[in-house]
């Protein structure tokens, strides 16, 4: 990696040029970890860099600005004005009773008050946390209800098919497929968990041989069973064959790993 | 600000007034969701409050940094609720705020406009990569995953399509009417 300010006429190391060509994805948070490191170790080194961050800081900044206004609804000033009211009100009350000697069991009911205030947070926080967990299993389970919704749909379909998908190394599944459409929905089961910087990458096979990639999928910790929904640009009855190889994460142009599963269409 | 700083809520409701609707037009534009949205507008303006004092006008314009407190709020959301990208179609607000009569085109609000007809004329594939990072929060492995492409095509738009809206946004066609009356030292 470059160390230096090579402004002085010299010429920009391969290097540089590979970091500087990060900047723009530097601005907008687009980021992978490891590039991220890399960009902030050398930005501190470049003059030349950091001017660059800069002006596209200023178009990432503009871009916050680029959407349209939208009014919200008047309830929610009322709401916000009520928080605040809200916010305001313990300190209030915790000014005005002074503290009178002799008086033990006033002492003895703001700790009751405080217990009692904790233990409400605590259980707002709860139910907060729970509310939150089942709105994550609601969205994973209206993504899971539109695959298999497509699959009934294709099932139903004049002149659809299921057809098997063989597993090279253990696994297996099948994919269906309409007569004319062009989705496909691939059930798979018995499939590895892979490294975090891998993925299954799904290959629709044309009559020539040649791979067409048709999606990506990872198994989720525990998971051993998976349905993924197939979108091609042209009815997947035109092609041959479907292959799943594994690939680093982000998936290849053509395949280059391990054939885990494959089906003759 | 400095009332905000030390409890005015009258001076926090003017803010309010004054800011809310790009506050929730940003969320509204990341989320897709009113509900949601509106969760996000009033945390927002809530949050202004307890970090007012650490606000500091030498370091940029209020809105930049309430849009970015928003943004980093949706993104929080989008990411803890596993949301799934949605990126602009043609029923989008956005048509309809491009097509406003610029009345106040000597206004920053043509600067924001212009600059957003600058992300509409991008070419299609470099401007999903650039929403996806910037309105999603995906990065370049996760946009590769989620358009099906190899990362290294990611990039390549991503890195064209910012070179492309800096040159169609400071262009002079583009940039000459809010320059009459902003100038440059207006840009946030």
């Amino acid at each position: 990696m470059n160390r230096t300010d090579s402004n002085g006429g010299g010429t920009m190391s391969t290097d540089h040029q590979d970091l500087r060509d990060l900047l723009p994805g530097y601005a907008v948070g687009a980021l992978d970890p490891d590039e991220l490191h890399a960009v902030e170790e050398h930005l501190p080194t470049c003059a030349d860099c950091r001017q660059a961050v800069q002006q596209y800081r200023e178009l990432s900044d503009g871009l916050l600005l680029a959407t349209p206004p939208v009014a919200p609804p008047p309830r929610l000033r009322q709401a916000l004005k009520d928080q605040l009211a809200a916010n305001r009100e313990p300190r209030v009350s915790a000014r005005a009773p002074a503290r009178t000697p002799g008086r033990s069991w006033g002492g003895i009911g703001q700790w009751a008050l405080g217990l009692a205030t904790i233990a409400l947070l605590a259980l707002n926080v709860l139910t907060y946390l729970q509310l939150r967990a089942l709105q994550t299993q609601q969205t994973t389970l209206a993504q899971q209800l539109n695959v298999s919704q497509t699959a009934l749909a294709l099932i139903s379909e004049p002149g659809s098919r299921t057809v098997q998908v063989k597993g090279e190394t253990g696994g297996g599944g099948s994919f269906i497929v309409g007569q004319t459409l062009k989705t496909g929905v691939l059930f798979a089961q018995g499939l590895a968990q892979l490294e975090p910087s891998q993925t299954y990458q799904v290959w629709l096979i044309d009559a020539n041989g040649t791979p067409v990639s048709a999606g990506l999928f990872r198994l989720e910790p525990g998971q051993s069973f998976v349905t993924i929904l197939i979108l091609s640009d042209r009815p997947i009855s035109d092609y041959a064959g479907l292959g799943v190889t594994i690939e680093p994460l982000g998936g290849v142009p053509a395949p280059t790993g391990p054939l885990v599963l494959t089906s003759d269409l | 600000m400095a009332r905000v700083a030390i409890g005015d809520d009258e001076a926090l409701l003017t803010l309010y007034d004054r800011h809310a609707a790009r506050v929730h037009g940003l969320a509204v534009r990341m989320l897709r969701d009113q509900m949601t949205a509106e969760e996000i507008t009033q945390d927002v303006f809530l949050k202004l409050k307890s970090r007012a004092r650490t606000y500091s006008a030498q370091r940029g314009a209020l809105i930049v940094w309430l849009l970015t407190i928003t943004r980093n709020a949706a993104l929080d959301r989008i990411r803890y609720e596993n949301r799934r990208p949605q990126l602009d179609d043609d029923d989008d607000p956005d048509e309809t705020w491009l097509r406003l009569a610029d009345a106040g085109s000597a206004t920053d609000e043509a600067r924001w406009r212009s600059l957003a007809f600058a992300l509409r004329s991008l070419e299609e594939e470099r401007r999903a990569v650039i929403e996806l990072a910037y309105y999603h929060g995906l990065s370049h492995s996760e946009i590769a995953e989620h358009l099906t492409c190899p990362i290294g095509t990611v990039k390549t738009r991503l890195r064209l399509g910012m070179q492309d809206l800096r040159r169609i946004w400071l262009s002079p066609e583009i940039d000459s009417d809010a320059d009459k009356s902003s100038g440059a030292s207006d840009r946030v």
